[in-house]
């Protein structure tokens, strides 16, 4: 379904920051991307939503829309907006244009998603980061893509919250067949909710195989490093 | 363990006036940290940890403080919530230290590391710039830095994240604290880099004797580091568990929740069990 | 500052009405009762025509207020749509546009726009947009901040992510969010937007009479200031607590902003 291949990245001409990327990924399945600050994990997920162009390489994608969620959520919000506007705006940018239908459709959404009805007259600023983070998966959600890229969604939640969102992250999968794009730092979250996972490192990726593959015999001493911090080995 | 506490805090309560009504956000909180013991405060956010580490030296802005926070130095036991404040300012830095989780927010982006360390130095104890100096390099060099006067010389915005953080532990460090209070210190920080820190933070305790209380959030990080962990939810203390043979077995629902929400023994792609 | 802010509403209220009630009353001339002391029949005393100065000054009142805030609104619109397609679409535009920006700074504003009004008539539009061609610069540089800033913020790419276009994301989103620091400068504008004019009356090159302003109230008081105080004093006063008051607002918009997020 997704088709990336011989990525390079620059930024200010000399900082290297994506070497020669190459990866695919099947209809369905949730890929995970593990690297550490500066290793170009969430440059290649912007390239990949096509929110920044690449220096050379190409990217394709051939399946019914792409979204994206980031890890800040009250920041990924309009904050003079509240969330019922918000997701009104994300509905009218798709094509809703009565008023009427985008009232309905709102409630619908947080309805659908066991968020309170109140809720969408709130500021992101008055909602915690977990509730935050339910709204911009909805959003994304709207749009019925097939593939979900998450930019460190759970990153900045608190262990309960991130718990809430990965049984959500599940279900979306279990449910809608939704197919993830996962970046994130933390190896035991990718091992929960991932099938394949990637190991980036310095703008290159070092490792790339099944969950299984990766935890139990890792190839690249990066890897190994990584699964000795997170204690898990 | 099984020694003598060096701090107790009995009964602490922290509240907040806003718009003329009362929030208390710490409730009657009581624990107690042993000489050198790790001891963990855990809770999500909005729970009051900050807040009750802030309690203990009366850095809380603005907020009533009730209860007692037992201090035991070498001149006997003193309640830090009743102390006059020049014996307050004494006691800060050279009882207890801080170490936050951002440290840009704690370093002068105009100053060298050298000058502010320097600075906290001069600001505690009467002496010149020399020993100051020496005293400052020998902290870096403590907190695990290979090149200590190279660091010395810096700006904050020539370090790396995991070095700004090793500084402030430096700087903590710098005026000799029996306890040392960090918060969520490496939640801001990768994973191999937190390694680096909680080794630092081991090798200090083992070496000088510091006793620590470490807050985080994340119950499973505790439950490698800690000798006792106390979790706290909205405001209160419910469950204190010492470190046994089997590690920490949790008896409260909500901290078993807990665990499990740090994904130790959860079984890949199903449901974690928190509602 | 409650004060202040009385103040300002009730000028507001005054200056939006006067002109439907109060305009035979500000223009009535009884000349028997030319430079009377204030009185209870003339509540601020007659000017030396025998105006009424208590309704000249109220319809003075909508002309310079109306004057100076439609030439703020005018500088609000140009300064912040040219200040946010600089700090927007940087490159070229940016470029040109700080280029502008520089240009108009370099002018001394003063004699610009005593030469405009000399060239062009003292009229009250004229007056209007010379006012705002001189004062759109700040609200240019502010907004194009404001928008530096906030362009790479995660909900700016979040609405691209959805389809947002430049455009959208420009009006609806950016400079709404510029708005904070925005009110305070134009609360300021506004201040030096009244000293500006009522200066240029009271030199006789802004609002002419008989249509009366703040401005040229002070002239005719100036006139007569021997013989009769009160022609001169109250709307100085006037001018005065005005000003004061848009400056204690600004300071107190300055102070209290709260950053939401």
């Amino acid at each position: 379904m997704l088709e990336v291949r011989s990525l390079h990245k620059f930024f200010k001409g000399s900082v290297h920051a994506l070497k020669d990327v190459s990866f695919s990924m099947a209809r369905g399945e949730a890929l995970g991307l593990v690297g550490e600050s500066g290793s170009g994990k969430t440059t290649l997920a912007k390239i990949v939503t096509r929110l920044i162009a690449p220096d050379s390489g190409d990217i394709r994608f051939d399946g019914k829309g792409m979204q994206i969620v980031f890890q800040n959520p009250n920041a990924s919000f309009d904050p003079r907006m509240t969330m019922g506007a918000s997701l009104s705006e994300a509905l009218s940018l798709a094509g809703e244009k009565k008023k009427t239908r985008l009232k309905e459709r709102v409630a619908a959404l947080f309805e659908s998603a066991g968020l309170p009805a109140e809720m969408t007259r709130r500021f992101p600023h008055e909602l915690s980061g977990g509730e935050c983070q339910r709204v911009a998966v909805i959003r994304a959600l709207s749009r019925d893509p097939e593939l979900l890229v998450c930019d460190e969604p759970v990153s900045s939640l608190d262990l309960l919250a991130q718990a809430k969102m990965l049984n959500l992250f599940l279900k979306l999968r279990k449910e809608r067949g939704i197919s993830l794009f996962f970046v994130s730092h933390d190896l035991r979250v990718i091992r929960h909710l991932c099938d394949r996972v990637m190991v980036m490192k310095d703008g290159e990726i070092c490792e790339i195989g099944s969950i299984a593959q990766v935890f139990e015999k890792p190839q690249h001493p990066y890897t190994k490093e990584l699964l000795l911090s997170s204690s898990i080995s | 363990m099984g020694e003598e506490s060096i701090l107790k805090v009995q009964n602490l309560s922290v509240s907040f006036f806003t718009n003329k009504e009362k929030k208390e956000v710490v409730r009657e909180v009581s624990f107690e940290i042993p000489h050198r013991a790790w001891v963990c405060l855990v809770g999500e956010s909005g729970s009051g940890k900050t807040q009750t580490a802030l309690a203990l030296t009366r850095l809380s802005n603005g907020a009533e403080l009730s209860g007692s926070v037992l201090w035991r130095g070498d001149d006997g036991e003193k309640d830090i919530l009743k102390v006059s404040p020049d014996e307050l300012r004494a006691l800060r830095g050279t009882a207890i230290s801080y170490v936050f989780q951002d440290p840009n927010g704690s370093l002068n982006p105009v100053m060298t590391i050298g000058e502010q360390m320097v600075e906290t130095y001069l600001a505690h104890f009467k002496s010149g710039f020399a020993e100051a100096q020496k005293t400052s390099l020998a902290s870096l060099a403590e907190a695990h830095f290979s090149e200590p006067r190279r660091v010395f010389g810096s700006f904050p915005h020539e370090l790396s994240g995991g070095m700004k953080q090793r500084v402030m532990i430096a700087m903590a460090f710098l005026t000799g604290p029996k306890l040392l209070v960090a918060d969520e210190p490496t939640t801001a920080l990768d994973v191999t880099i937190e390694r680096g820190i909680i080794e630092l933070l081991r090798d200090m305790r083992t070496e000088w004797e510091l006793a620590c209380l470490f807050i985080t959030h994340n119950i499973r990080l505790a439950s490698h580091v800690a000798d006792r962990i106390y979790v706290m939810r909205q405001g209160r203390i419910i469950e204190r568990m010492d470190r046994g043979a089997a590690g920490f077995v949790p008896k409260e629902s909500y901290t078993k929740t807990l665990f499990k929400a740090g994904l130790e023994n959860v079984a890949p792609q199903t449901r974690i069990e928190v509602e | 500052m409650r004060f202040a802010k009385a103040w300002l509403l009730l000028w507001l209220v005054l200056a939006a009405v006067s002109p439907l009630v109060f305009k035979e009353l500000s223009s009535e001339m009884n000349i028997a009762q030319a430079l009377s002391a204030p009185s209870m029949k003339h509540w601020l005393g007659t000017d030396s025509l025998g105006r009424d100065l208590f309704f000249r000054l109220l319809a003075g009142s909508s002309v310079s207020l109306g004057v100076s805030a439609g030439a703020v609104t005018l500088a609000l619109l140009i300064g912040a749509w040219l200040g946010a397609m600089a700090g927007y679409f940087g490159g070229f535009r940016e470029k040109m546009i700080q280029g502008a920006i520089d240009i108009f700074l370099c002018f001394p504003t003063f004699f610009l726009i005593l030469g405009v009004i000399a060239v062009m008539g003292p009229s009250l539009w004229n007056l209007v947009w010379v006012l705002a061609v001189t004062s759109w610069m700040g609200v240019a540089r502010l907004v194009r901040a404001e928008v530096l800033s906030l362009k790479e913020s995660e909900f700016v790419l979040a609405a691209k992510a959805l389809g947002a276009g430049d455009w959208r994301i420009l009006w609806k989103h950016l400079i709404p969010n510029a708005a904070g620091p925005l009110r305070v400068s134009a609360v300021l504008a506004l201040s030096g937007a009244i000293l500006v004019e009522a200066g240029l009356s009271f030199l006789g090159i802004g609002v002419q009479p008989p249509t009366p302003s703040w401005g040229n109230l002070l002239m005719d008081g100036k006139a007569v200031l021997g013989a009769a105080w009160w022609v001169l004093f109250f709307p100085g006063m006037a001018v005065f607590m005005t000003v004061l008051s848009l400056n204690i607002l600004g300071g107190s918009l300055a102070r209290g902003r709260r950053i939401d997020t």
